[in-house]
């Protein structure tokens, strides 16, 4: 049983450092957006098709052509 | 009949010939705003958001205009200084974006403003829309931002945070915190109790035993302290008013677990109850935390866009020139210029000019009212078509506008709460529980004092209310969540409890039964030309204006050429050789010089074509009902509800919608005050009112009514202050939300008859002292499980509605001579 004398303050530690990431995590604002990131990884910026269609646009660096909106 | 809209959904009128090449096929779209922001995007190499996207994207005629020296103004120092931090060369701001539909809105935003030269970080928040960027202001000047936001659909204002916005997103944060204590906590607590337990001690020597429960206890004590305090506070708060409610329970089973814990762990003797505090905690958390997302899933977004005025309007200097101010730089007795189509940005009275003026928005009339010299004007109304000298009278608080605003804030304060389940429930559970545990503790006391404390403690531990409480906020929030996904996001809790208690609806009709805006929907020749020759005709000179009449004519094949504009009269162009004129009757006839011919008798706006050889056509113009309106009414009379119409709009058409309807109570020509005077006649009779609305009139009301609703396409004075907010102005959501209501409620029951009935099969073991903590512990888990899974059948989507009902012919908004 001697190991636990090391494990139980090791826990302890442990938590402890666990807190203060969470903490931390809270206050960056990790946890304010619980929506967004679960789709941003659906779009895929290496999507090869995305990709052409980017070069392409990149290409002749063209300002959008639409109509000046009053 | 032409698909919708590829952008935005709307039909695309007929006619219309915008359209775009997207994802490598012609799409049709609806009007020019679709069209220049769909190649805007197709032209970014953006056009990926229409296959990643899940809803269709916002009308971008619907956002707020922005004008380019009004953008102009957000690049001055002084007027950037509140909202934007500067840190070397790189500025930081947080923009608020209006316009956003689904998470593929997030993607291109980003994507977009990151490819800009000068942006470092571009962010978006998708729950609350904010956008956070930092960029290089050197390089690329704030309006340029907005206005490349503004290229692709997209409304941005600068957002600073009001005080209460940052309450609420600290309460977020704390609640969050002291969740995850409890659960990191917990975890190390119930490791170190079990091991003390006789089922899973195997060779714990007496040191270790000590060791374990003094950790344990150390582990127990922030949870109590700091994760429960929630818990004491609210128990404190309801004893003093005399209220039992589910937090004194909890924290009577806490507070007892923790302090038995602690006599446990110095003596040695009794049972260590300290991992269910932990998971009480955790639990209990759990679920409120859960419920605060559900609740609080507002359109935080637009919750302070009160942006019913303009943010900058044209300031007259003594020199007759004009010059673009802030709304807050302007004072008493200016005098402003307001061009067509620019909302008034203060009451005051006309020096110059004549125009007509759209009051939809804070009276309900559709069509807008002329007004001349002399005329006062109200801020926050709509310039139509003339440009105007204004004088200003009043500014700010003093307005008409303002004056609604605090009619919204008295009504707001009278709302009626309507009963919760849980909190009905939880009364009598508590009480009972509470008793039997008394009972059975005298009980005890007589048989055998050393046990009864434990006993009791066992009974109190067995009864805490964990899965009623976690029954509820489950339910509800995935319940929430399948609305959303529905189009329906509800904005405050009780909605969906609320609706099976209702009785009563009220509906606004312009903007909300009917489209809110004018369609054509009739063309009467009067000469040689038949109807699609003159519709051609009107559709050349039309097409030249900026009036919102004009966009209902569609796209014109032919080309019109010296078109002017006589204001509040009408226009005058050449098409081909023929001079033509459309508009007033009288103006329209001087050109030949002949009568003009008696109008129409439907109700509605009609315009007259004539041409120097005498008058070519009548058209019509209405408001068009609504194509899934008959189906919402015969929702709700299928459930025995009565409807009302309450209506701001004088005009005949009040009686006509409620006819063709069957609404069962029709009322036009209202005033906020009159709208909110009936509904309190109605709460009166006892009746429960869900009100349905979009505009600033029914603002109040909307504040008022048991349950609101508004309109995706309202003014954000409306949304704000309704329960729910209806995002793609379907009604058939609101439909489907009355069932889902139903079955919510059905849930909800299930849940608490379940949670009910573990409690009261625990109670008699607990009694004859047979409840060990492994065994409350398991019990607990359990159930709730079984109401947390119960609730995620609410996930599932309704049964699509019934075969959508053909559009039915509608007394005097026929499209007679259309087709």
């Amino acid at each position: 049983m001697p190991a636990l004398y090391v494990m139980i303050p090791a826990a302890l530690l442990l938590v402890g450092v666990a807190i203060y990431i969470f903490f931390w995590a809270v206050d960056s604002g990790q946890y304010d957006d619980l929506d967004g990131a679960a789709h941003s990884v659906l779009f895929d910026d290496h999507d090869p098709n995305h990709l052409a269609a980017t070069d392409e646009a990149d290409a002749p660096q063209q300002s959008p052509t639409d109509s000046p909106r009053a | 009949m032409t698909s919708p809209c590829y952008h935005c959904a709307l039909p695309v009128p007929s006619g219309s010939r915008f359209t775009a090449m997207i994802l490598g096929e012609r799409r049709e779209l609806c009007c020019l705003g679709c069209q220049a922001v769909a190649e805007a995007i197709v032209a970014g190499g953006l056009q990926h958001y229409y296959q990643h996207r899940s809803e269709t994207s916002a009308n971008p005629d619907t956002l707020p205009v922005q004008l380019l020296d009004e953008l102009a103004l957000y690049d001055r120092a002084d007027v950037q200084k509140p909202f934007l931090r500067r840190d070397g060369d790189l500025a930081e701001t947080t923009l608020l974006i209006e316009g956003i539909s689904c998470a593929a809105c997030g993607w291109l935003i980003e994507t977009h403003l990151r490819r800009l030269p000068g942006v470092v970080e571009a962010r978006l928040n998708l729950s609350n829309h904010r956008l956070h960027l930092r960029w290089a202001d050197g390089q690329l000047p704030l309006s340029r931002v907005l206005s490349e936001l503004r290229h692709i659909g997209y409304a941005a204002h600068p957002y600073q945070a009001d005080r209460a916005a940052e309450q609420l997103a600290g309460e977020n944060r704390l609640t969050l915190r002291r969740l995850g204590v409890a659960g990191l906590l917990w975890f190390q607590a119930m490791m170190a109790t079990m091991a003390t337990w006789p089922q899973f001690n195997v060779d714990l020597s007496p040191e270790l035993h000590v060791i374990l429960r003094w950790v344990a206890m150390f582990l127990t004590t922030p949870i109590v302290f700091y994760s429960c305090a929630p818990f004491f506070k609210g128990a404190m708060r309801d004893l003093r008013t005399r209220h039992l409610t589910m937090d004194v329970s909890v924290s009577l089973a806490i507070g007892g677990a923790y302090l038995a814990g602690i006599w446990t762990a110095i003596t040695g003797t009794g049972e260590l109850y300290f991992d269910a505090v932990g998971m009480f905690a955790l639990f209990l958390l759990t679920g409120r935390y859960l419920e605060r997302r559900a609740r609080q899933r507002t359109a935080a977004a637009t919750a302070h866009l009160v942006n019913l005025l303009p943010a900058s309007c044209l300031r007259l200097k003594s020199d007759g020139q004009s010059e673009r101010v802030l709304l807050t730089e302007l004072a008493l007795s200016d005098r402003v210029l307001v061009h067509p189509g620019a909302v008034l940005p203060a009451d005051g009275v006309i020096l110059e000019g004549q125009s007509s003026i759209d009051e939809s928005l804070l009276t309900g009339e559709y069509l807008p009212q002329p007004r001349h010299v002399g005329d006062s004007v109200t801020a926050g109304t709509l310039n139509v078509d003339g440009a105007l000298t204004v004088h200003v009278r009043a500014l700010g608080h003093d307005t008409q506008l303002s004056a609604i605003v605090r009619l919204l804030e008295r009504a707001q304060a009278e709302k009626p709460r309507l009963a919760q389940l849980a909190d009905r429930a939880a009364q009598w559970f508590l009480l009972g529980s509470l008793i039997a545990a008394a009972v059975i503790g005298l009980l005890w006391w007589q048989l055998d004092p050393s046990r009864a404390f434990w006993i009791v403690l066992a009974m109190l531990v067995a009864t805490c209310p964990c899965a009623l409480s976690l029954a509820t906020p489950t339910a509800l929030t995935t319940a929430t969540g399948t609305l959303h996904s529905l189009g329906l996001l509800l904005t405050r809790g009780h909605v969906l409890e609320g609706l099976n208690q209702i009785d009563t609806v009220i509906f606004d009709k312009t903007g909300t039964l009917t489209e809110g805006r004018l369609t054509l929907n009739a063309i009467r020749p009067l000469g040689k030309l038949n109807s699609d020759q003159c519709l051609g005709l009107a559709a050349a000179l039309e097409n030249r204006s900026e009036h919102p009449i004009a966009r209902a004519f569609g796209r014109a094949p032919l080309p019109a050429a010296d078109v002017r504009n006589a204001a509040g009269l009408g226009l005058e162009g050449h098409v081909g050789e023929r001079l033509l004129r459309i508009g007033q009757p009288a103006y329209v006839c001087e050109l030949s010089g002949c009568p003009p011919p008696a109008a129409p008798e439907h109700s509605g706006q009609w315009l007259l074509l004539g041409d120097r050889s005498g008058a070519l056509a009548w058209f019509g113009l209405d408001d068009r009902l609504r194509s899934d309106a008959p189906a919402l009414l015969a929702a709700c009379k299928a459930r025995g509800w009565r409807t009302l119409l309450l209506s701001g709009d004088s005009s005949p058409m009040v009686a006509s919608v409620a006819a063709a309807l069957g609404i069962d109570e029709a009322h036009g020509g209202l005033h906020p005050d009159d709208k909110l005077q009936v509904l309190q006649r109605l709460h009166a009779q006892g009746r429960k009112v869900l009100m349905l609305g979009d505009g600033v009139n029914d603002v109040p009301v909307l504040a008022a009514a048991d349950i609101s609703v508004a309109m995706g396409s309202a003014t954000d004075l409306a949304k704000t202050s309704a329960d729910a907010v209806l995002l793609n102005n379907r009604l058939d959501a609101l439909v489907q939300a009355f069932s889902l209501a139903r079955r919510t409620r059905r849930v909800i029951i299930e849940n608490l008859l379940w949670a009910g009935l573990y409690n009261g099969l625990m109670l008699p073991f607990a009694a004859l002292g047979w409840i060990t903590p492994i065994w409350a512990a398991i019990g607990m888990s359990v159930s709730s499980l079984t109401v947390v899974l119960n609730a995620l059948r609410l996930t599932r989507r309704p049964r699509a509605a019934l075969a959508p009902l053909a559009k039915p012919p509608v007394a005097g908004l026929s499209r007679a001579g259309l087709e």
